[in-house]
C-alpha cells in the first residue's frame, strides 16, 4: 500500500502541509501563512511569501465526502468574482476518478467536470458537446481569483483572471474559461439535496444543498414541454390566423401610397439618428403604419425609436419597434426566430406636415466576443416605409377570436375523449 | 520472456518483447539496453518522484475491444508541472502510450507520418510552431491544437522501446477534437513522431490491478 499523501514543509512559515494529489499538484497555497509554493518538483520552492491566515472554509481542506455516490477529498479552494459578485469553488480529488469542482454561489450548488473533448463552436453562440446543445446567455465576463488556498494542478494565484462565458442547455451550464493561449471547458450540473454527503469539519451542511434557481426554471419548462400536446391543433389555428392576417394586410396596402426611406446603421455601433421628410397627412385623423426592414442579417436586433414631429407645432408622436432575427442549428435541426421586418402602427395621427425621426441601434445577440468569429462594425441597410391606413390589432383580435371557436371546440372534444373531466380514483 | 542479469548489480531482468529493448533495472535503476543476449548499461534512470497515480506496472485494461498491460513509464516534466506516459503492450503484441495528466488519460498509438505529409503536419515536419487553437483536419477528424510543451524526461521505469535518458527534451504538441479522438505530435532534433488515439477517463479503460493508495478504496 502506497502512502496517500506527501508531507512538505512550507518554506514560508515552517508549517507541515500535506500534498494530497502528489504528482498532479504544481502549486500549493499554504493554509497557515498563505505563501504560494511550487510543489511540482521534489524540492519545494517559495514563489510568493505571505503572512496571513487562510479563511475558514465551509469544507475544510482534506475533508472527505461523497458527491452522487463517489468519494472525494477537498484539496483546494478558490473564491472568485465577476464585478463583485462572488462564488466559491472547491477543488475535489480522488486518485481513481480525477478532479471535480463543487461550486457554491449564495447557497446554490453545482458539480463541475472538465471536458476531455472540445465543444463544436462552428455555430457560435450555440455550441455543442456531442449531441447536447448549449447557448450563451451573456457576452462573457472577466472572473478574478480573490482568494485561494490548498493545492492545484496549475499555477494559480490571487488576482489571476480569466475570460468566462457561460452557455446554458440540457439542464447544465457549459463554461468557457480562457486566458492567453489556454482555453478550458467545464460542464456544471445542478446539485440537489441528497447529492452531497459528508465534507464535515466546517460549516457545510449537506442537507441545505440546493440547485441554482436557473436550473429549477429549466426543469419547469422541461416538464411543461412533455405530456400530451395540443400543438397540432394550435398549428392549424395559427396557420389559419396567419392566412387571415395576410389577406387583411394585403387588403390594406391598396389604400395609400407608402413613402420609403433608406439609411444604414453599424452593427454593434453607437445609436444613429436620421431625419426624413416631409410626410404630409391630409385626411383629418388617420392610422399610420411604419414598417422597417433590413435584408441580410442574422443573430441581431435593431432597436428603433421612431418619432413623427409636426413641422409647425413641433407636436411629437412617439413609437418604438424592434427588428430581430436569430437562427442556428441544434439537435432538432435548423431553427430560426424573428423576422427581418417589423411594423409599428400609430392609431390616430392628426393631419399636418411631419418629419420622421428615427434613432436606430443594431446589436448582435449574444454580444460579440472577440476572436470567436464575429465581424464587428458591419453596416446594415434599413428601409423604413410609412403609409397611412394600417390594420389594427383590435380588429384582428376580434377576427382571431371568431377563428378560435373551432379549435377550442376541438380541444374540448379531445379532453372529453381523454377522460379529463371524469372523476379520478387516485 | 528472456531472463538476463543486470550488468551493474546482477539483478535478474526479464524482457517482455523484442520491440522493447530498454529496461530500467528495478534494483539499481541502471538503464540497460539489450542486443540479442547481450546487455549493456547505457545510463541511469532518476528515482521517480512520489505521486498518487492509480496506474502501476502490470496494471491491465481494455481499449477498443483489445486488452493491454502496462509495462513501463516515462515521467515527463515541463515548466509548470509533469505527467506520466505509461507504455502499454496490447494483446496482439503492439504497443501504445497511456498519457496521464490532471487525472485524465489519452491512449495513443504511433501512426506513420507519411500519409500526413500535406498541410499542417508538413509545416510541423518543417519545424514550424503551430498556434494554440489552430485547426487541423486529419483522416476525417477535425483537430484543434490545445497544448504545446517543451518536455524533459524526469525519470522512467520498466520496459521501454527506446532509451529515455534523463534530460532528453522533446517538443510535444497535443491536439483534441470535438469527439474523443486526440493526437500528439512530438519532435526533437533527431526527428518527429505522430500519435493518434482517444481522450478518456479512468473508468473508460476497464482497469484491473490498479495501484492501492493509502486511504482510498480501489474501484472494483
Amino acid at each position: 500500500m502506497s502512502e496517500g499523501v506527501r508531507a512538505v514543509t512550507c518554506p514560508g512559515c515552517g508549517g507541515s502541509v500535506d500534498v494530497r494529489a502528489a504528482g498532479f499538484s504544481v502549486t500549493l497555497v499554504c493554509q497557515y501563512c498563505g505563501s504560494v509554493l511550487d510543489v511540482a518538483n521534489p524540492d519545494v520552492a517559495l514563489i510568493e511569501k505571505h503572512n496571513r491566515a487562510a479563511a475558514q472554509l465551509a469544507m475544510p481542506l482534506g475533508s472527505r465526502g461523497s458527491v452522487r455516490g463517489t468519494e472525494f477529498q477537498v484539496v483546494g479552494w478558490m473564491r472568485r468574482s465577476i464585478e463583485g459578485e462572488r462564488w466559491d469553488e472547491y477543488l475535489l480529488f480522488n486518485p481513481y476518478v480525477g478532479y471535480r469542482w463543487l461550486v457554491e454561489e449564495e447557497g446554490e450548488w453545482s458539480f463541475g467536470t472538465m471536458l476531455l473533448s472540445l465543444p463544436d463552436t462552428s455555430d457560435f453562440p450555440r455550441v455543442k458537446v456531442g449531441a447536447a446543445s448549449f447557448a450563451s446567455m451573456d457576452q462573457g465576463y472577466t472572473a478574478v481569483v480573490d482568494a485561494v488556498v490548498g493545492e492545484f494542478y496549475w499555477r494559480v494565484k490571487m488576482g489571476d483572471w480569466v475570460e468566462l462565458i457561460n452557455f446554458e442547455g440540457n439542464g447544465a451550464t457549459l463554461s468557457r474559461e480562457s486566458s492567453g493561449d489556454e482555453v478550458n471547458w467545464t460542464v456544471s450540473k445542478p446539485l440537489r439535496p441528497g447529492d452531497v454527503h459528508g465534507f464535515d469539519g466546517g460549516t457545510f451542511d449537506s442537507s441545505a444543498v440546493t440547485p441554482p434557481a436557473a436550473f429549477m426554471r429549466d426543469a419547469v419548462v422541461a416538464e411543461n414541454e412533455t405530456g400530451d400536446s395540443l400543438w397540432p391543433i394550435m398549428k392549424i389555428f395559427g396557420g389559419t390566423a396567419l392566412f387571415l392576417l395576410l389577406i387583411m394586410f394585403v387588403g390594406s396596402l391598396g389604400g395609400t401610397r407608402a413613402q420609403s426611406f433608406q439609411y444604414t446603421v453599424m452593427r454593434d455601433g453607437a445609436p444613429q439618428s436620421s431625419t426624413f421628410g416631409p410626410l404630409v397627412f391630409a385626411g383629418g385623423r388617420q392610422k399610420v403604419t411604419i414598417e422597417t426592414e433590413s435584408t441580410d442579417f442574422d443573430n441581431a436586433f435593431i432597436d428603433l425609436d421612431i418619432s413623427l414631429v409636426e413641422r409647425t407645432t413641433q407636436a411629437t408622436i412617439e413609437a418604438a419597434s424592434v427588428v430581430e432575427k436569430y437562427s442556428g442549428y441544434d439537435s432538432d435541426g435548423a431553427w430560426s426566430e424573428g423576422s427581418r421586418r417589423n411594423a409599428t402602427k400609430i392609431a390616430s395621427v392628426p393631419s399636418g406636415t411631419y418629419d420622421l425621426v428615427i434613432e436606430a441601434q443594431a446589436k448582435s445577440w449574444p454580444a460579440p466576443q472577440s476572436g470567436l468569429g464575429y465581424v464587428e462594425g458591419v453596416p446594415m441597410t434599413l428601409t423604413t416605409s410609412v403609409s397611412s391606413g394600417g390594420v389594427f390589432m383590435s380588429n384582428l383580435l376580434l377576427a382571431l377570436g371568431l377563428l378560435a371557436i373551432p379549435p377550442i371546440w376541438l380541444i374540448w372534444r379531445r379532453m372529453q375523449a381523454a377522460g379529463m373531466f371524469e372523476e379520478s380514483d387516485d | 520472456m528472456a531472463a538476463l542479469a543486470c550488468p551493474q548489480c546482477g539483478n535478474e531482468l526479464s524482457f517482455a518483447s523484442p520491440a522493447l529493448p530498454v529496461k530500467v533495472c528495478g534494483s539499481c535503476r541502471s538503464l540497460v539496453l539489450r542486443k540479442d543476449q547481450d546487455l549493456e548499461r547505457v545510463g541511469e534512470a532518476a528515482v521517480l518522484p512520489f505521486d498518487v497515480s492509480p496506474i502501476q506496472i502490470m496494471t491491465t485494461g481494455r481499449w477498443n475491444n483489445m486488452g493491454f498491460t502496462v509495462l513501463g513509464r516515462i515521467r515527463w516534466g515541463w515548466a509548470e508541472g509533469s505527467w506520466n506516459e505509461w507504455l502499454v503492450q496490447f494483446d496482439n503484441g503492439s504497443h501504445g502510450w497511456l498519457g496521464e495528466a490532471m487525472g485524465d488519460f489519452m491512449l495513443l498509438r504511433e501512426t506513420a507520418i507519411e500519409p500526413w505529409r500535406g498541410g499542417t503536419i508538413a509545416k510541423l515536419l518543417a519545424g514550424e510552431r503551430p498556434r494554440i487553437g489552430e485547426q487541423i483536419d486529419l483522416d476525417g477528424s477535425h483537430y484543434s491544437v490545445t497544448d504545446i510543451k517543451q518536455a524533459t524526461v524526469l525519470a522512467s521505469e520498466g520496459d521501454l522501446p527506446f532509451k529515455a535518458s534523463t534530460d532528453w527534451s522533446i517538443e510535444s504538441i497535443d491536439m483534441r477534437s470535438t469527439g474523443s479522438a486526440c493526437a500528439s505530435f512530438q519532435r526533437d532534433e533527431d526527428g518527429s513522431s505522430f500519435y493518434t488515439g482517444d481522450a478518456l477517463s479512468l473508468s473508460d479503460l476497464q482497469l484491473k490491478n490498479l495501484r492501492a493508495i493509502d486511504g482510498w478504496k480501489v474501484p472494483a
